[in-house]
């Protein structure tokens, strides 16, 4: 019964599901051919054995992280870290693509828009140098700053606490071109009769942000939360490691899974190693996603991702 | 039961990769006349040079006369070093050789089948000039624990000890008298600080900087010691010590190293708390002789190999350079092992013998070893007064192919003249390191531990030093004994008499060898 | 009067957009500027005293170790401009066409295809088996086919299309062309394609970008001068200058740029692509394509 279903199916929307293919067979290439090296998390990798034939040694590769003392810790920074990432991104790309969409000035909010995008040309190593000269403690321009108005020089790379103003910050300041643009093309999506009629009902431009825009953005709200949900533990290591590196200092209050295995994987070259860590990640990505998608489905079936 | 049929499915797609079985490719017949031409490709670290079609045109030209044999060389950039090189290899494809040494994962990744073994037959028959040069102590050296060669090691290991060099000009100007070692060298950096307000007494960096000056002053009065595992670049806390005979593994927390390693702390804490060092060191990645050779710091730190362009650059400034040897309590410094530069053959290559031969012309012929490392004689050198110099109108920037940039490192050095560029000072610290009897060898040196068993401590040792001991190194603490005793209980906590007690038993047993 | 009195509400929407706005301009082109204008301070300068805002001492030496040999640097721009054209047009067309079936309610397994290349997010087998696929098995080293396969599709900006397509055609668009007779790939050509132009024209510029801005994929699977892109090739002068200096004894090294290095490397790398987002900014002005939309 259930193979007639198939066939009548695939028979029925043959086009679209055509029109799927070419996508389908580039992932089955490059992400499903290889998928078979996660066995490697649970092996001793060696060239004569190959992946297939390594022995196996079930969970030794993932001792290291556990038995660090900081797997609960750099678990809960990647967490939160990405949370709050994830959040401030959200609101910050709402927020500007709504000013840009409301606002006058056409010349403004193009060039606007168009600086915006300019720090992800800058790759983490040239922001972490920028960082630098505008923080250190020698000739920093902050420092240089507060000294010309008599104040004392901060080390802001002893201080753990301004860090967590620093990460957002950096974070936001990389990626709010993108989002602004995403979400500036749903506002453009949004039919302008809906505007017109809430015009002529009496409503001031806030109301109308506040009760046609924001509920007309939420599709690519949630699609959008889902995606970085679904990612949630897994950091931007480049970020991490440009800007903070081998601080002692400030890798209590800072440090993620990716920097953590980093740090104690250097010169192993273990592949199990390396690859149980990521499959702890992908673990726990998993368990989340398939959790809030499936309260996502329950509440509003088409915001789910699958 | 949706997820019953992907769970299927995933196993199914699990199978998938079966292709990837790596079978040993079969070595060619050694020794026989060339009869068919065979290419041959290597790899070498670093970016190939922009002269280098020219040169790679030279060699093939020699090679295809004498071996019939046309070589390709690929690089791999050191930005991509460590994610590319275990890569290359374990793709074993459209490889046949690749440089190697002991921090250049040899032990890593021969113990992983990477590379093809060398018995003392194929060696003997197909590099001649190499086997009568070598002795049977570097052979040593490089030999597995189970008694396997897998690497051709340089027949001229670095003659380097690590070395600061100082501003000879401003130490004369505020009279401060020679500094002969790095323990004397406070008055110099508070002269610096109270006269030169734009300069940085040491303005160090995150990753070479950083330990180098609490390591100066940590075996200024005792012997050397070095970490266990620091070849490959990881820290595990336990260290051998200089011509100790006991052969005895040291745990850095436990006298006699604890002292030595807290006096420096404590040195290094005055100096930062002064403002001797920068302040954010972790951040800053400019090497302190960059920074030296700019004006902005007044010590830089290297080993005496790549001092050489710091203090070109500084005597070309008007300034006068003044070297501190890195030395121990005893003025010595530990001889670097022949497997500091080498060459592996891939496990799967089919041209063994022949690329062997080529090699065996490379490493020790003397006009292929001058074309591969200095290039094309009248282009990019030519011979002056018996020292290699540059042609009449070339300046240094402008050279196609720099001695050094192509990677050839393991020839042999002991077949070049002096170089025209090196100064007076420096050629007298080159004398000294011989005839000074600078470097003491060590069998620990070619030491590689085997770290199967114990994987997850060391890498729980490597990221607790980082973490515990870095700071310490730079003199970011508030207590000083207190932060040791932190390390203590952090490395103790890793695993670290775990790592002690297997590795002593295997250098216990590695040292039988000698 | 007239009629372009701006009422209020709106005039406080606006003065918050420009402070806001105006903050946020200011947050993200001042790092910039500031690196254009050191990427022509010299190196003696950089190291002495940072970056400034008006530099101590001018030097065109970071461009000039660039342009050293201005043939590689144009050759990589060639390869690098072919690669995001071609590759941009095949990834926009062909994510969104697999975006639009997964958008049709009526595709019955349209939510397990989902999740079939959503899976590929979560787990993947690593950096070596994927080397091992593409070189042994696929031999795609040293092609150009590497260079504009590899980058191609993202399954995030598959779901992200798809949402679009969801939520910004009306159902009976699609119903209206059926019953006329069209094909499912004639109503995705005519109609959804048109209507969804902001869409499009975002995640085309997302995947110009990331074509732009790769040199991972070359970094592994090219050895080819001849084949190497922009990035690439720039990474690889600056990987050469800077390390080459710590492990050698090479008297060239003596003054060569590093620091301003990498600051001219990220201008050159820019350079084009500022040209091209004026041209897709259009899309995003509120009005242009809506009309349509009705009956």
């Amino acid at each position: 019964m259930r193979r007639q279903g198939l066939i009548r199916e695939l028979g029925k929307n043959r086009t679209l599901y055509l029109m799927f293919v070419p996508v389908c067979l580039y992932f089955v290439l490059f992400s499903y051919l290889p998928i078979g090296g996660i066995v490697l998390a649970f092996k001793e990798f060696n060239y004569r054995d190959g992946i297939l034939g390594s022995p196996w040694n079930h969970f030794k590769n993932f001792e290291f992280f556990f038995k660090s003392g900081k797997a609960w810790s750099v678990t809960t920074n990647t967490f939160l870290y990405n949370l709050m990432f994830l959040a401030l991104y959200t609101f910050f790309s709402v927020l500007t693509a709504i000013l840009i969409s409301e606002m006058k000035g056409k010349r403004f909010k193009k060039t606007a828009q168009s600086f915006m995008f300019l720090p992800y040309f800058i790759s983490w190593v040239v922001a972490a140098s920028f960082l630098y000269n505008l923080a250190n403690y020698e000739y920093g321009m902050i420092n240089r700053l507060l000294l010309w108005l008599g104040q004392k020089p901060i080390n802001v790379y002893a201080t753990p606490r301004y860090w967590y103003f620093i990460l957002p910050f950096a974070y936001i300041w990389k990626w709010i071109g993108f989002g602004t643009v995403l979400y500036l093309a749903a506002i453009v999506g949004i039919d302008q009769e809906c505007f017109e009629a809430a015009t002529i009902d009496g409503a001031n431009e806030f109301q109308k942000v506040f009760r046609i825009t924001l509920p007309m953005l939420r599709p690519t709200m949630a699609v959008l939360v889902l995606l970085g949900l679904g990612r949630i533990l897994r950091g931007e290591f480049d970020m991490f490691y440009q800007l903070i590196g081998n601080n002692g200092i400030l890798i209590e209050k800072t440090d993620i899974i990716d920097t953590l295995v980093f740090r104690s994987l250097l010169g192993t070259q273990d592949f199990g190693m390396a690859t149980a860590a990521g499959f702890y990640q992908s673990v726990l990505c998993f368990a989340i996603i398939m959790i809030v998608n499936r309260v996502v489905k329950a509440l509003e079936s088409d915001y789910a991702l699958f | 039961m949706r997820h019953g049929v992907r769970f299927v499915l995933a196993a199914l797609l699990l199978l998938l990769p079966l292709a990837f079985t790596f079978a040993g490719g079969a070595p060619e017949g050694g020794g026989t006349a060339p009869a068919k031409e065979a290419k041959i490709i290597g790899y070498l670290l670093g970016d190939a040079p922009t002269g280098m079609p020219d040169v790679l045109q030279a060699l093939n030209a020699r090679l295809k006369k004498d071996l019939n044999v046309t070589m390709e060389i690929n690089y791999i950039g050191w930005g991509d070093f460590q994610a590319k090189y275990p890569l290359v290899l374990a793709a074993g494809e459209d490889i046949d050789w690749i440089y190697t040494a002991n921090w250049s994962f040899y032990f890593q990744e021969a113990a992983k089948g990477a590379f093809l073994e060398l018995s003392d037959s194929m060696l003997k028959e197909n590099m001649p000039l190499h086997t009568k040069v070598l002795s049977a102590a570097a052979w040593n050296q490089v030999k597995l624990p189970n008694g396997k060669i897998y690497m051709i090691p340089t027949p001229t290991p670095d003659r380097k000890v690590p070395v600061a060099v100082i501003r000879g000009d401003l130490r004369k100007k505020y009279g401060i008298p020679p500094v002969t070692k790095f323990t004397g060298i406070e008055p110099y950096l508070k002269a610096i600080k109270a006269n030169e307000p734009s300069m940085i007494p040491m303005n160090l960096e995150s990753t070479y900087d950083v330990g180098q000056p609490f390591s100066y002053v940590s075996y200024a009065n005792d012997p050397y010691f070095e970490d266990i595992l620091y070849s490959t670049g990881s820290g595990t806390g336990l260290v051998w010590l200089l011509g100790d005979k006991t052969n005895k593994l040291h745990y850095m927390l436990e006298e006699p190293v604890l002292s030595w390693q807290k006096t420096a702390a404590r040195t290094m804490k005055a100096w930062y708390d002064a403002g001797y060092i920068n302040k954010d060191v972790f951040a800053n990645k400019v090497r302190s002789k960059d920074s030296f050779v700019q004006g902005k710091s007044a010590v830089g730190f290297g080993n005496s190999i790549d001092i050489q362009s710091t203090i070109a650059g500084a005597t070309a400034n008007g300034w006068e350079v003044e070297l501190v040897p890195g030395l121990d309590g005893n003025s010595h410094y530990r001889a670097d092992p022949y497997l500091n530069n080498g060459v592996a053959l891939a496990a799967n290559t089919k041209n063994a013998a022949r690329t062997l031969q080529v090699l065996d012309r490379i490493i020790e012929d003397k006009s292929y070893n001058f074309l591969v490392y200095f290039g094309v004689e009248g282009k990019n050198y030519v011979m002056k007064n018996n020292m290699i110099a540059l042609p009449e109108g070339l300046t240094a920037d402008k050279n196609t192919y720099p001695p050094d940039a192509a990677g050839f490192w393991f020839t042999n050095k002991d077949q070049f003249p002096p170089f025209a560029t090196w100064t007076p000072a420096y050629v007298q610290h080159r004398k000294d390191i011989v005839d000074k009897g600078f470097l003491v060898p060590t069998p620990f040196v070619a030491f590689s531990a085997t770290t199967d068993e114990v994987k997850t401590e060391v890498a729980n040792a490597n990221q607790t030093m980082v973490q515990y001991l870095q700071p310490l190194w730079i003199g970011i603490s508030d207590n000083v004994d207190a932060s040791f005793a932190t390390l203590d209980q952090k490395l103790k906590a890793a695993g670290v008499e775990k790592l002690r007690t297997t590795f002593q038993s295997q250098v216990d047993e590695y040292m039988k060898r000698f | 009067m007239p009629s372009s009195r701006i009422a209020p509400d709106k005039l406080l929407l606006t003065l918050i957009a420009y402070v806001v706005l105006g903050c946020i301009a200011f947050i993200t082109v001042f790092p910039f500027l500031v690196l254009v204008i050191n990427s022509f301070a010299s190196e003696h300068a950089i190291i002495n005293y940072g970056y400034s805002i008006v530099p101590r001492e001018l030097s065109v030496s970071a461009y000039e170790l660039v342009f050293l040999n201005p043939q590689k640097i144009l050759q990589a721009y060639g390869v690098t401009v072919f690669i995001t054209c071609f590759g941009t047009a095949a990834s926009l067309f062909l994510s969104s066409m697999a975006a639009y079936s997964l958008s049709r309610r009526d595709l019955r397994y349209r939510n397990k295809l989902a999740f079939f290349i959503y899976f590929t997010t979560l787990f993947n087998g690593g950096l070596a088996p994927t080397y091992i696929v593409i070189t042994s098995v696929l031999h795609l080293k040293n092609t150009l086919a590497v260079l504009v396969l590899g980058p191609m599709f993202s399954v995030f900006y598959i779901l992200i299309l798809r949402n679009f397509f969801m939520h910004s055609i009306p159902g009976s668009l699609s119903e209206a062309a059926k019953i006329d007779g069209a094909g499912d790939f004639t109503i995705f050509l005519r109609i959804v394609l048109p209507l969804t132009a902001p869409a499009l024209a975002s995640i085309g510029l997302f995947t110009a970008l990331a074509y732009w801005n790769d040199w991972w994929t070359a970094m592994l699977y090219v050895e080819r001068q001849s084949l190497m892109p922009l990035q690439y090739v720039l990474y690889k002068i600056l990987s050469s200058v800077t390390m080459a200096a710590n492990i050698v004894n090479n008297v060239a090294t003596l003054n060569l740029p590093k620091e301003s290095l990498k600051l001219a490397m990220t201008v050159i790398s820019i350079g084009p692509i500022v040209l091209a987002y004026p041209f897709v900014q259009r899309f995003f002005i509120k009005g242009i394509t809506l009309g349509s939309v009705k009956g």
